[in-house]
């Protein structure tokens, strides 16, 4: 029962440690580990539709695709065509934030283009995503007034459909939509989506269904037609958009709720382009910091001798857990987040570092192992807390204010560059906890009662102290 | 080792520090504070494709020596085709002006254009003797080599090439140039065909690009430009200044977190508030230091540099409420002793961890400074400087400050000489 007691912890951290070095194995170690060896290629994990096969860079580790994308300006456009590319840019990162792409780069080049890299999207998902107008508009059955109100598709079947408020005729698009459309299934499990009206578009929509109650009415994005339902009733405030594949509803949804494109967008090129660092660059930077992580395990073990053995084995299978999280996840690690990772990782050393001064000390003041180990813990415990607490604050807040919201008068407040760095150090400080509280401490445990837990001179490296410690 | 004074030395290390943030903000208030990174500012981008494959690190060096070390370079993968964003290049006043239409020094000969040479190549198939006929040829439809003799030719000999047309019925057809006549072969009667080296056409001087270009040439070879343009920035100022608000709105709360942590001791708002004040100092002085860079060795601020100030401030905060709360269990333990000597002993007690602490990290920099990729190195530099002051700071800063507020330092120096209040000793 002892022995079970006694390993069966150990048993947890190892298999924890293997299951996440399975998880995180690259699928291209040459990219990653010194060359000259022939290391196996791993897979990752893929349940169903859950599927994390590689850990996700950002464009200065890994690079992505590149779409260059040509505004094209209509010969009767109103207005200030800066302007509309400004918002064009606006709308085209928005969408790509809300498909889950963090890191991306958007940026103006020449006169009418963009440039757009995206870490981690095929080209194909990119150019659907980004490419669409996504003007939706509400049409009914052709009418005599077709041509006044104007059609919505090219055979002139379907006009626009619109109400009448406060005296003026109002088509309806996507402009009176909530932007919180979302993806729902109907009873059959069926991917559609859901929206709801804003301002006047409720009116409208009531009057439309009032009139074409048991008939057909249609939704045109841009001018594909969606779908054409049968009015069932009066409806004022929701609708829903029908036989869409989930991929095509999660596309649009993201584009209703980012709004419309103001200008018509072609790809010009599109190319798989590398880490803006420099492939090579990473590289060496990778296998150095591999190095330096070896030589801190070189100093702890030192130092502190024996718990320095601990600490690197401690730190080995935090930086496997964190890793695994950030595969898991997924973070988008770019430079920003390893900066966020190597800071955790000076504060997980720095945990452990804690605790094994107060056990010297401890141990010094002449008490036990077994007792060391828990005075030493329970007395680094409100540091560690503290530390990491205030870390943790930093990361929340910096997350909150880089998420954007409105400030009253000042308009949107948004700072999202470092809205990456705090998620990763978030996740990396919390780790760090689990592993200083708990891995740190099963693995000291393991040596309670044995040989190694007398030699006192294993912990404690000043002899002259050691000695004052045993008489004390 | 008790008998070590750090709270006795504050004095000197107030001093340090004060005249080297003073030095910080004099370098810093000396323009250009920082050159801003291509992410900032406007710029230019090239599309650039090799005729043999370059390296990525080549291809950088190469525009480090042009003067562009902030160069951005990316492959597209599979080619080899660059993406190149540099800084706006620059145009020489008056460059574009400057290259004025200048009237030809020598009139065009009146009379049929002459031939222009494009290659040569030996008479007859390889081995081949005697002489070959040079014939007209029928251009019209899929063009066919005619059967009127222009002239003759020995095989072996080595004549000049002008024209080569492709695709007719027997194959290609060479035009050549024997002597003053001109005539057809087969593509059969000719061996060793060699194309003429292509004469360098002058470029027009379009500044800095045509210097970038002739120093890719000389070093590469020949490419193709395949898109060239200028670009906005990818990260605006806006959030650059909103990161640096989010960062002020941070440390208000962790002030307050602090604090709150502290409450259990008499006056825990000044643990806060000399936390704030290292971390400032810390800023300062990586900033400084920074601008330093910028100023001496052409070190960019770029995105890379606010991420690691603020690890920088992480590291900072981290370190500092670790001291502080040796002295938070010190004044909790011995509530009597002066609160100089408590805070000397969390001092001493602490001082092995925070340097073995900040070790580790500066090993772990040092080494990819040394060993890495040179493209992260502005990174490294940043958390190496901040890490250094930010350890420092939390010794001879942030606790001294809590040691200087309850003695009342400041007012004594100021000559306002006041009874500091000290608490009983035990």
């Amino acid at each position: 029962m002892r022995r079970v007691r006694r390993f069966l912890p150990v048993t947890f951290v190892i298999l924890l440690a293997a299951a996440s070095l399975y998880l995180i194995w690259p699928s291209t170690p040459k990219e990653f580990l010194p060359g000259g060896i022939p290391w196996p290629a791993g897979k990752g994990i893929e349940i169903g539709s859950f599927e994390r096969r590689t850990l996700r860079l950002g464009l200065d580790l890994q690079g992505g695709t590149r779409l260059l994308l040509r505004a094209e300006v209509p010969e009767d456009f109103q207005g200030n065509v800066d302007d509309a590319l400004e918002g064009t840019m606006r709308v085209l990162r928005k969408r790509v934030d809300a498909s889950g792409v963090s890191e991306s780069e958007i940026s103006r080049q020449g006169d009418r283009n963009l440039a757009v890299q995206l870490p981690g999207l095929t080209p194909k998902r990119a150019r659907a995503l980004l490419g669409r107008t996504a003007q939706l508009r509400f049409c009914e059955p052709a009418g005599a007034n077709a041509a006044d109100v104007g059609l919505c598709d090219e055979a002139g079947e379907w006009q626009q459909a619109t109400g009448d408020v406060d005296g003026q005729r109002l088509a309806l698009t996507g402009r009176y939509l909530k932007s919180n459309a979302y993806v729902q299934f109907d009873q059959a499990g069926r991917p559609g989506v859901g929206f709801e009206f804003q301002g006047d578009g409720g009116e409208i929509f009531r009057q439309i269904t009032e009139r074409r109650i048991g008939q057909q009415i249609a939704i045109f994005l841009d001018n594909e037609q969606l779908s054409a339902p049968v009015v069932q009733s009066v409806i004022s405030d929701r609708g829903s958009i029908t036989g869409l594949t989930l991929e095509r509803a999660q596309d649009l949804v993201i584009q209703l709720n980012a709004g419309a494109l103001p200008l018509q967008l072609t790809v010009l090129q599109e190319q798989s382009v590398d880490a803006t660092l420099g492939k090579d660059s990473v590289h060496r930077s990778v296998l150095a910091g591999e190095i330096g992580l070896l030589l801190v395990a070189l100093f702890m073990i030192l130092y502190y001798r024996f718990p320095g053995i601990i600490a690197t084995v401690a730190l080995v299978v935090y930086t496997l857990l964190s890793i695994a999280l950030f595969k898991l996840i997924p973070v988008t690690l770019t430079l920003a987040g390893i900066g966020a990772f190597v800071l955790s990782i000076g504060m997980a050393v720095d945990a452990n570092i804690l605790i094994f001064e107060r056990m010297k000390e401890e141990l010094r003041a002449g008490r036990s192992y077994a007792a060391a180990i828990d005075a030493g813990f329970s007395r680094a415990w409100p540091s560690i807390r503290d530390s990491n607490v205030t870390t943790l604050i930093t990361c929340l807040i910096l997350y909150v204010l880089g998420g954007g919201f409105e400030v009253p008068l000042l308009g949107t407040f948004d700072a999202p560059l470092v809205q990456g760095f705090a998620f990763t150090l978030a996740v990396g400080v919390g780790v760090s906890m689990f592993s200083a509280i708990t891995v740190t401490r099963i693995l000291l445990h393991l040596f309670v009662g044995t040989r190694i837990s007398r030699r006192h001179d294993w912990f404690v490296p000043e002899p002259s102290a050691a000695a004052e410690g045993a008489r004390a | 080792m008790t008998t070590l004074d750090l709270v006795g030395t504050r004095k000197w290390s107030f001093l340090i520090s004060g005249v080297t943030a003073l030095l910080a903000l004099i370098v810093l208030a000396i323009p250009p504070t920082f050159r801003p990174g291509i992410e900032f500012t406007a710029g230019s981008t090239a599309l650039i494709r090799f005729s043999k494959s370059v390296s990525q690190e080549d291809l950088r060096r190469a525009y480090a020596d042009l003067g562009h070390d902030e160069a951005r370079i990316q492959q597209t993968v599979g080619s080899t085709e660059y993406l190149i964003r540099t800084r706006e290049l620059q145009f020489p006043p008056g460059s574009f002006t400057e290259v004025k239409p200048k009237a030809s020094a020598t009139p065009a000969p009146v009379g049929p254009e002459p031939l222009k040479v494009i290659g040569t190549a030996v008479m007859g198939a390889q081995g081949a003797t005697g002489s070959l006929d040079l014939l007209d040829v029928d251009r019209a439809g899929a063009c066919k080599i005619g059967t009127q003799k222009l002239g003759t030719a020995k095989a072996g000999d080595r004549v000049d090439v002008v024209e080569i047309l492709k695709g007719c019925a027997e194959g290609d057809l060479f035009q050549l140039l024997v002597g003053d006549v001109s005539g057809y072969v087969a593509a059969k009667d000719v061996s060793d065909y060699q194309e003429k080296p292509k004469e360098a056409v002058p470029q027009p001087d379009r500044g800095e690009q045509t210097v970038i270009e002739n120093g890719l040439r000389d070093r590469f070879g020949e490419f193709e430009v395949r898109e060239f343009a200028s670009v906005s920035a990818t990260v605006s100022r806006v959030a650059v200044r909103n990161t640096a608000i989010a960062v002020a709105v941070t440390t208000l709360f962790i002030m307050a977190y602090i604090a709150f942590a502290f409450a259990s001791l008499p006056r825990p708002f000044r643990y806060g508030v000399c936390a704030i004040v290292a971390l400032l100092h810390d800023v300062i002085i990586t900033l400084g230091a920074f601008s330093l860079f910028s100023k001496l060795f052409h070190v960019e601020v770029n995105l890379m540099f606010v991420t690691g100030l603020l690890t920088v401030i992480g590291f900072s905060v981290h370190d500092t409420i670790v001291v502080y709360d040796r002295i938070r269990e010190n004044v909790r333990q011995s509530p009597h002793a002066p609160f100089s000597s408590n805070v000397n002993a969390a001092l001493v007690q602490t001082i092995a961890r925070s340097i073995n602490t900040s070790t580790t990290v500066l090993l772990t920099v040092a080494t990819m400074l040394v060993l890495g990729g040179t493209t992260i190195a502005s990174f490294l530099l940043v958390i190496f400087v901040g890490v250094a002051a930010g350890t420092y700071s939390s010794i001879g800063i942030a606790s001294q400050l809590l040691v200087a507020w309850e003695e009342g330092d400041l007012a004594r120096f100021f000559g306002r000489r006041r009874e500091a209040v000290k608490q009983p000793a035990s």
